[in-house]
This record gives C-alpha cells, structure tokens and sequence, in this order.
C-alpha cells in the first residue's frame, strides 16, 4: 500500500517540479496542506486502521440531535 | 522531454497495471454445472454434492469415446452450502468455479424440511447467479448424479437442457432461485417447483422422469401433484403456450392440443370480503388423434368435441381447485391479486387468507375455441363402416 | 476572476447534467430498501418536487453571471465568512467525490476484479480523473453526449431484451405503505441524485447561453436524466419483484436475466462498463469542481498545479473513510439527506433570497 502511495507521489513530481521552479509558495502550501492528511491517512491504511466511515459520523452526530428516520 | 516521460510512465503502466492480480486459468478450476443437496444421516448435516465438467484442451475432429469420463462428482457432509465449498476446495486440487452452475437439486427430504436455509447462500455469493433453476427430485438429489446420460456431457446439463425444452411450452416449469424467492417474499402466494424421479429401469436411455410438481408452503414441500392435478394446474395458472390432453368418451378418444392459454380471476366481493372466484380459461385447441365418433356427422362432431373438452375443462380444473382449498395453499396467486389492487382490503384478510381461499367457491368458465383439424376433413375411416 | 479559461456550449452542459443524474439513477440501490415496490412513484414525486430548485440554481446562474458558487457567497458574506462557508462546501464536495469513488470501486470489486486491492482501483481511479480535470472543463464535458446516447440505448435495450421476465404486476399496490417512507425516501432522492445538481452552478460561468436558456438547459438537463432513472427503476421492480429491495445492485441483478436463447446472455458486462463510464464521468465533475472551490478559495490564478495532490487525499481518505457498505448505506439513508439537502437546496435558495432582498448583483461586465 505504501508502495502505491509512493508510485503516486512520484507522480505528483510533475506538479512539484514547476512549483519549485516558479517559487510559488502558496501553491506549495496548498499542496502540503492536502498531502500531509493524505500521507496521515495512507499510513492509518497501510496499518490496517479503518476509521469509521465519515459519512456514519455525521449520521451519529445527527442522530444525537435527534434528526433521524 | 516531457512526452518521453509520459511515455515511460505509460509503459510501466501497461507492464504493473494489467490487472491479472487475480488471474485464475482454466486448469486450475473446476466448473460446476450443477449442486445437490441432500439431508445427511447425522443430524443437523446435509450432504452436498457437485458435479463439473472436465476441461481438457480441445483435441479437434470428432469427440472420442471417453466422453462418459468428463463428469466429475464431490461430495462432502457439512452444516451449510459455503461450508460444504470450503470443504471441497481444501481437500480437491481445483478451486470450485460456480458462474457456470445451472442447476441446484433439492432432495425430498430437504424440501419437506426447509428450502430457505439452503437458498441464502445462494442469495448472498456474488458468483452465484440467481437465474440458476431449481428443482425437486423424488429420494435423494444426488443420485441424479449417477445417472447415466448418453447424448450431454453430464447430467445436470442434460436436465438443463431437458427443462429449457419444456419450458418453451409451459413457463412455470421453470423456477430459478430468484423466481422462488420472489414468491416466498410475495404476499397472498405459495411456489411450486417441477419434481423429477429418477428412472431406475435400465430398458431405455431416459434417465429422469418429470412427474409434477411440488408444493411448497413458505419454505416448506407440503405436497406433490401429478398428472390430472398438475394440468388443472397448468391451466389455472395460465400463460401457457402449449399443452395437450387425451379424453376418452363414450363414443371414442380424442387427443388435444391446448394452445395459447390464457386465464382471467375475477374476485367476487361481499362486505368486502371474498365469497366466489370466476376463473375464466381461454384455449384455442386443435385435435390431434380422433377415434372413434363415426356415427357423427362434421357439424355434429364439432359441437360433440366441444362439448366433450369443456366438460374436461371443468372438471380437471375444479378438481384441482379442490384439491389446493384442501391443502390450504393458493398457488395461484388469488391473494397477490387482491393485494396489488386492493391493499386496504388485504389488510384485513392477510393473517387468515389460507382459511379464507379454502372456503372460496369457484366458477370454472371455459371458452374453448377448436380451430384445427390437421389435414384430414372426415373423419379417418378406412374400413368404411357407416 | 474566473478560474477555468474554456468555455462550453449550452448543450454540452445539458448532457452533462443528464449523465451526471444517470450515473446515480443506475445505481437505485438507496430507496429500493426503503419505499420496495413503489420507488417508481417516489421517482416521480421526488422530481416534480426537485422542479422548483431547478428554476431557482437558474436565477441564480442568471442573476450572478460570471460568478461560481463560491464567488457568489464571498462577495454576499464578505472575504472572511464567505470563505467559512465556502470552506464548508469545499468538505461536502470532498465528500461526495470520495462516496462515489467509494461506489465506483464498490461495483468494480465485487463485479469483476473481487481480489484487487482497493488502493489499485482508487488509483487508477484518481489518476483517469486527474487526468480529465487537468484538461479543462471543455475536454471534461465534451464526450457527455456520446455517453448519455450510450447509456439510454444500453437501458432501453435492456428493457427490450428483458421482456419476457417482465411482471406489470409487480408494480402494484400502490400507496400501501406508511407516510414516512414516502417522505423519506423523497428527501434521498432529492439529495442524493437531484440535489447533487448543485455542483453544476460551479461549472455555470463557463457556459456560453443566454438567460432563457440557462432554464431551458437545466431543465431538460434534469427532466431527461430524471427520465431515464425512473426507466431503470421501473425494470428493475417489474423485473426482480419483491428482492428489488434485497440487492445491494438491482440492475446488475436484473441484467444478469438477460437470456435470449444461449446467444445473448451474460451481457451484465455492458451495464458494469456502462456503469464505469459514467461514475467516472460523475466523478470528474465533483473532482474539477472540489479543484475550483479550492482555487477559489485560496484566490489561486491557476488550478492545475493542486489537482494531484487533492487526488492523493481524496484517494487515502476513500479508503480510510469508508466502512462497509451496509454502514454506508444505513447512513446514506437515515442522516446525510438533512445536511445534504440544507447545502444543496436550502443554503442556495437563502443566497438567491438575500440577493434579491439587498439587490446584489454581479457587477456589469468589468473591463478585462
């Protein structure tokens, strides 16, 4: 899994490489603020950790308010 | 620069990502072309057996003679149908391959004890397919497996083959896992399934028999029809391309062919509540073998044979209509109809409809239309005799 | 500002509205087990009640020209809480990518790769996606009508060969069931297929068409997508009966019956590349828009250059976000529709009120 992470990371050089050249800062900070959450993810992943599906999040949170069928 | 990049990656695409993750060839799988499944001597345990074809690469010119090899049988006793393949995929060489699977066969016993259990798998497995039939064999399933079938590769292909055939004729001999599901989950309707005995007499080439069919209450085989109750079926049901009976009266015998059958149920309501059900069938016949009936003139034959089938009509149909209201049993869809156009009303009949189809009186109305002769005008007459 | 430099026809944005609502009506699996036999009827009240949202993302298109969603709600709110709120639509558009990424690898799995692992497929996925966002909206949309021909000939010629399994009478009772569910499965359609529509008022300003036919287009657009999903639900009740509500995919159970003789069967491949097709079409809307509501957000000139790296979240979060299918499905059903709806629906609809109240308009045509 991590290997597939990485093959696409390799891939996002094509992004990168014109960032760097250019010194566009905040692209590059955009960028970061997707990868570093997506890198956190990918790992919780390649341990085997399953984090409860967002969608049932928001479901239970609803459901605590009390608007559910 | 950037093309050959583009290039390179997509290369390395073709070579990683080809998607043979899973690949399964062809000789490392045993295709099932049909499952039985018997009650066990232990209890609580089901014998189930498959049967599959050899593969074998292709020769080319004529087939040879160790065509009776190409049938393979498994068995194993197990709880359920996906432990029974667990079983058998551990202890043979191939992996079980079920897309292919045509058939599954119920033992008697099974049936009388409970269908549903074995269906759920079935249901659930995505290399199932719900088209699969399904079908009851008089004794045990498995010996359908032994037979010996000369013309098809084994013998769930020959039944196969064998139902198709049928079916083409009269539809509701065909009933796949999905269709008596279907019905088992329908309000205000029991299923039937088309039971087979197998031949045990070694005088002739056919090794299964259809006898009729079994009638299920839920998930339960309470009955079995045959002959005269399984065409009173037949023609209740309706929706039948083609059909055929032989009558015998007084004057001689008269074989038919019953075309085209179509049946309409007209429910007849007091105090909203069903008291009398007009069940009108519709056939066009032709006749087929007559002998006999020389003292009628061809006016007169016409109104005599008329005559002679609505009568049989009736009485078959009645018969079997009595037959069910005793069994407690509306196979015939009585109530679906009540509830699709009625639901207010189904309301209230729903937790005692068994009692209240059995104490429904019934109208057989026959409109029998005879349009075929075959290719003789007189009747045959050889010997002249007046 | 606008981001995107193409713009398309108003056609072109017609079929994409149509194939947008094809790729969730072909999946119908979150009603069948709510309102079973009668979802056909629900199809049609959920449209004719999902009509007067059409004509109101029209005025809204029509009164912010040359303004995306996101624009319209900084210069109403202010850069700062316009931005909030923006930032709010930006995880619902996170979201739902991610949900129909989740459905798309669903039905490739268990349909015909069951033991690929699931990161290849979202890969896969993702990088396709990428690659189409890249392009530009034109490239994006402009085989949308190819694929809507495709789809509605692959549907109707499933109900031609599908004809003698046929059962009218499996269509009926009608109104049998309690209220509730009629509401409940309404309020789905209307978030789930209908409602999603509201991607499309990110996609607007790049569309070349007047303001007759801003209304004309959407609603075409809606009513023939509508159409075709009330066809397929159809079949599939009339079809499979009483398991229409069992199956996690009716359709692709209901084309596994097609059986003409021994020559046309096992044709449920046509409905899976179908389905493929237009999930990655559906996909590649949400993903350009997500990529615009960034860009936006963040006033970025262009937005090229973040599409890999909001793939890589969308890839690890559809992994690590999604439990099992029933969970999703019991979700889906019972708490998402009341946020979706109040961002699809409700939140628009407050936007075109304070707009009209205040009088703010886009201003006339800057000097470029």
């Amino acid at each position: 899994m991590i290997v597939i992470g990485v093959i696409y990371l390799l891939i996002m050089i094509m992004d990168f490489y014109p960032i760097i050249k250019h010194k566009k800062v905040k692209h590059l900070i955009i960028n970061l603020m997707f990868i570093i959450p997506g890198l956190i993810f990918l790992f919780l992943a390649a341990k085997g950790i399953i984090v409860k599906s967002w969608i049932t999040i928001i479901w239970e949170f609803l459901k605590s308010l009390g608007i559910s069928y | 620069m950037k093309k050959i990049f583009i290039l390179v990656f997509l290369l390395l695409c073709s070579l990683f990502l080809v998607g043979c993750w899973d690949a399964r060839e062809i000789n490392t799988l045993f295709i099932v072309t049909g499952i039985a499944i018997d009650k066990s001597e232990q209890e609580g345990f089901f014998d189930v057996s498959v049967i599959g074809i050899k593969t074998s690469p292709s020769r080319g010119g004529s087939q040879s003679s160790d065509d009776k090899d190409k049938k393979i049988v498994l068995k194993t006793t197990t709880r359920s149908i996906r432990d029974a393949f667990f079983h058998l995929n551990l202890n043979y060489d191939r992996t079980l391959y079920l897309q292919h699977n045509q058939i599954v066969i119920f033992g008697e016993d099974v049936a009388k004890d409970d269908l549903h259990r074995h269906l759920e798998f079935f249901v659930r497995s995505e290399n199932s397919r719900m088209e699969t039939l399904m079908l009851i064999v008089e004794g045990r399933a498995d010996e359908v497996f032994k037979m010996d079938v000369k013309q098809e590769q084994n013998s769930t292909i020959y039944l196969f083959t064998h139902i198709q055939t049928i079916s083409r004729r009269v539809k509701h001999y065909k009933i796949s896992v999905l269709n008596f599901i279907a019905n088992l989950l329908t309000e205000g309707f029991h299923s039937v399934i088309p039971i087979f005995a197998v031949n045990k007499n070694d005088d002739d080439d056919m090794p299964i028999n259809m006898t009729g069919f079994a009638v299920f209450r839920n998930n339960k085989m309470i009955a079995k029809i045959t002959d005269l109750e399984a065409l009173g079926f037949v023609l209740l049901k309706g929706d039948v391309k083609n059909t055929n009976r032989t009558i015998i009266s007084y004057d001689g015998m008269v074989s038919f062919d019953f075309d085209d059958i179509k049946t309409k149920k007209e429910i007849i309501y007091k105090d909203n509540y069903p008291i009398k059900i007009k069940i009108t069938i519709e056939i066009t016949a032709s006749v087929e073998e007559l002998l006999g009936f020389e003292k009628y003139s061809i006016q007169d034959l016409n109104r005599e044979l008329h005559n002679i089938v609505q009568q049989e009509i009736i009485n078959v149909a009645t018969q079997t209509f009595k037959y069910f209201q005793e069994l407690k049993v509306d196979v015939f869809g009585i109530g679906l109809s009540i509830y699709q156009h009625h639901p207010k009303k189904w309301n209230n009949l729903r937790n005692d409809w068994d009692n209240i189809f059995a104490s429904l009186e019934v109208e057989i109305n026959p409109k029998v239309v005879i349009k075929d002769y075959g290719q003789i005008v007189s009747i045959y007459n050889p010997g002249g005799v007046k | 500002m606008t981001i995107a430099e193409t713009k398309i026809s108003g056609r072109q944005f017609m079929y994409s509205i149509i194939c947008f609502i094809q790729a969730s009506a072909i999946l119908n699996a979150f009603i069948s087990n709510i309102t079973y036999q009668e979802s056909w009827l629900v199809v049609i009240f959920a449209f004719i009640i999902f009509i007067p949202s059409v004509f109101m993302y029209g005025a809204l298109i029509n009164r912010f020209k040359d303004k995306n969603l996101i624009q319209i709600i900084i210069q109403i709110f202010g850069p700062v809480l316009g931005r909030i709120i923006s930032v709010i639509y930006l995880i619902f558009f996170l979201s739902i990518t991610m949900f129909n990424i989740t459905d798309l690898t669903d039905i490739t799995k268990t349909s015909m790769l069951p033991t690929t692992p699931y990161i290849i497929l979202v890969m896969m996925c993702i990088l396709i996606t990428a690659w189409a966002v890249r392009s530009g909206l034109r490239v994006l949309t402009i085989y949308s009508k190819m694929y809507v021909f495709l789809a509605s000939f692959i549907i109707i010629l499933s109900i031609i060969f599908l004809f003698n399994v046929i059962e009218i009478g499996n269509l009926f009772p009608i109104f049998s069931l309690p209220l509730k569910k009629y509401v409940q499965g309404i309020h789905i359609l209307n978030a789930i297929p209908f409602g999603e529509l509201v991607v499309f008022l990110l996609i607007a300003p790049n569309v070349q068409m007047n303001k007759k036919q801003t209304y004309k287009y959407f609603f075409l657009g809606a009513s023939i997508g509508a159409f075709s999903f009330f066809l397929t639900v159809l079949r599939d009740i009339s079809v499979l009966g009483e398991t229409f509500g069992m199956f996690v995919f009716p359709s692709l159970v209901a084309f596994r019956l097609i059986r003409i003789t021994e020559a046309i069967t096992r044709i449920e491949i046509l409905f899976i590349v179908i389905l493929i097709i237009l999930l990655i079409f559906k996909i590649s809307i949400l993903y350009y828009v997500t990529v615009i509501t960034v860009s936006q957000i963040f006033n970025l000139k262009k937005y090229k250059n973040i599409v890999l790296s909001v793939g890589f979240f969308l890839m690890t979060a559809a992994i690590v976000l999604s439990a099992n299918s029933i969970q999703h499905t019991l979700a889906a059903q019972n708490g998402a529709p009341f946020i979706w709806v109040t961002l699809q629906i409700i939140f628009p609809f407050i936007l075109l009120l304070i707009s009209l109240i205040f009088n703010i308009k886009s201003p006339k045509e800057e000097s470029k």
